[in-house]
C-alpha cells in the first residue's frame, strides 16, 4: 500500500482499536485459481505476538481454506470512508488551490494462513464472537450459544472450518486530511457530519497535524 | 469470493450499481513485496468491455503502477452495506431456538488486468466524470474548472491512468436469505431499530431480498 508519512498510524493499540470496531475483514489470498477476497468476521487477539493474532471461520463449502492454507495471506480492515469537495475547506475562496480527495482509514493484516479443522478451536471461538458482539450490538437480553439446542450447534460447527493468521506484519493509512491546514481539515469534517457522515469527520476532527 | 446459490447477486447491473454507490475499491495485485492493495476511488465505465472498464489514478509516488508490466491480474473489491445479525430479531429463536447470529453484507469483486494509460486527455476526463458523479449531490457542486488551470496541469503531472478492463464480476448479497422469512423480517425490523445509517442501508437490502424463496 502506498504510504506516505503522514497518513501512516504506526501505533499498535490503534490499529487493533479498528480491527476491532471493524471486525469485517477482507481475507485476500492468492491460491491456484488466481486471486481471490472473502469478507469475513474476526477476532483478533491482542495477546498473541507482537502484532496480535487473527482468527475466524468459513464454510466447509468454502475452497478458500484449502486453497490458501499455510501461504502469504492479508486481511483488510475499514472504517467509514467518503467523498471529500473542495467546497468544504475554507481556504478554498482565498486561492482555489484545492481538488477533491477520498479520506478513509485502512490496516491491513498480513501473516501466514493456518487451517484449524479442530471442533474445540470453533466452538470457543464462535462463543466469543458471540460474547463480544452481542454486548457491542447492546442486546436487552445478549443470546448465547446455550440458548440454541447442542445438536443444532454440534451440526452448525460441523459446517464451517477455523482460520489463524499470526499477525507478522501490521500497517495501518489514515487518510484524514492531516496534510491539509487544520482550518481546512475541521472544515471538511463540519462539512461531512452536515451530510450525515458523521463517523469520518469524528475521525478527521481527532487525527492531528502529523498524527 | 465464495457465493452459496441463495446469495448469489449476478445482475451486472445492480452490480454496477453498487460500485457506483460504494466507488472507493480495494484494488488487489500480486508484486514483488506480495499482495498489495491500495485503496482508490473507481470511475465504472460501464459501456467498455462485456463486463465494463474500472478507471483510477494513483500517485507517481506510489510503486505499483511501475509493477504493472504487460498487465497485472488483479481484484478490486467493493464493499457496501454490513452488520452483525442476532438471533435476538428471530422469532425463531423462542420458538425452536435453533438459530445463530451471522454477519450480513453486500460486496462485488471485479477481476481484470490492470494497465497503466498514459494519456493525459484519458486522465481529465476520469477526474473531470468522478468529481460530476460526486458532486451531483452538493447545493453548488464543485468542478474541476473552479481551481487554476496551472495548478490542474501540475496535479495531473504527479498522477497516472490506470485501466482494469473487467474480465470476471463476482457478486455476494448476504442478506439472510438462509433463514425463515418471519427471521428475515425480524432481521429488517432489528436493523432499523439500531439507528445507525449502516444498519439502515443493510436493512433496506435484507427488505429487499425478501422476495427470494428461504433456501433449503
Amino acid at each position: 500500500m502506498y504510504l506516505p508519512t503522514h497518513f501512516e498510524e504506526k501505533r499498535t493499540g490503534v490499529l487493533h482499536a479498528l480491527m476491532r470496531e471493524h471486525p469485517l475483514g477482507q481475507l485476500v489470498t492468492h491460491g491456484p485459481d488466481g486471486l481471490d477476497a472473502n469478507p469475513l468476521p474476526f477476532e483478533l487477539d491482542t495477546t498473541a505476538g507482537p502484532h496480535g493474532l487473527l482468527r475466524a471461520h468459513v464454510a466447509r463449502a468454502n475452497p478458500v481454506w484449502q486453497q490458501a492454507a499455510d501461504t502469504e495471506v492479508l486481511v483488510i480492515f475499514q472504517a467509514a470512508d467518503g467523498y471529500i469537495s473542495p467546497n468544504g475547506y475554507p481556504s478554498k475562496p482565498e486561492h482555489h488551490r484545492h481538488v477533491p480527495t477520498w479520506n478513509y482509514a485502512r490496516v491491513h493484516a498480513h501473516g501466514v494462513l493456518r487451517v484449524r479443522d479442530d471442533e474445540r478451536f470453533l466452538r470457543g471461538l464462535v462463543a466469543r464472537l458471540t460474547r463480544e458482539h452481542e454486548a457491542r450490538s447492546q442486546q436487552a437480553r445478549p443470546w448465547k450459544m446455550g440458548d440454541a439446542p447442542g445438536d443444532y450447534i454440534d451440526s452448525m460447527l460441523k459446517m464451517i472450518v477455523g482460520i489463524e493468521i499470526d499477525i507478522t506484519r501490521l500497517v495501518g493509512k489514515f487518510k484524514l486530511g492531516q496534510n491539509r491546514e487544520t482550518r481546512d481539515r475541521l472544515g471538511a469534517a463540519d462539512a461531512l457530519a452536515a451530510r450525515g457522515q458523521t463517523a469520518l469527520a469524528e475521525a478527521m476532527r481527532q487525527a492531528g497535524p502529523g498524527a | 469470493m465464495f457465493q452459496p446459490p441463495y446469495h448469489r447477486f449476478d445482475d451486472q447491473r445492480a452490480q454496477f450499481d453498487l460500485i457506483t454507490r460504494h466507488p472507493l475499491g480495494t484494488w488487489v495485485c500480486q508484486t514483488a513485496d506480495g499482495l498489495t492493495a491500495n485503496h482508490l476511488p473507481f470511475v465504472l465505465d460501464r459501456e467498455y468491455g462485456a463486463h465494463g472498464t474500472l478507471l483510477c489514478h494513483v500517485a507517481r509516488g506510489n510503486p505499483v503502477w511501475r509493477a504493472l508490466g504487460a498487465g497485472q491480474p488483479s481484484v478490486v473489491a467493493f464493499l457496501g452495506p454490513q452488520h452483525y445479525i442476532t438471533p435476538g430479531w428471530y422469532p425463531g429463536k423462542a420458538e425452536h431456538g435453533r438459530v445463530v447470529p451471522t454477519w450480513d453484507y453486500v460486496a462485488v469483486h471485479a477481476h481484470g488486468v490492470a494497465q497503466v494509460v498514459d494519456d493525459r486527455d484519458a486522465l481529465r476526463a476520469q477526474l473531470t466524470r468522478l468529481t460530476e458523479q460526486q458532486e451531483s449531490t452538493q447545493a453548488r457542486p464543485w468542478q474541476v474548472t473552479d481551481a487554476p488551470a496551472d495548478y490542474i496541469d501540475g496535479l495531473l503531472r504527479a498522477v497516472v491512468c490506470i485501466e482494469i478492463r473487467i474480465t470476471r464480476l463476482e457478486g455476494r448479497l448476504k442478506a439472510s436469505q438462509d433463514e425463515a422469512l418471519a427471521d428475515r423480517e425480524g432481521t429488517v425490523r432489528g436493523l432499523r431499530a439500531s439507528g445507525s445509517a449502516m444498519a439502515a442501508a443493510m436493512a433496506d437490502w435484507v427488505d429487499n431480498a425478501l422476495d427470494q424463496p428461504p433456501a433449503p
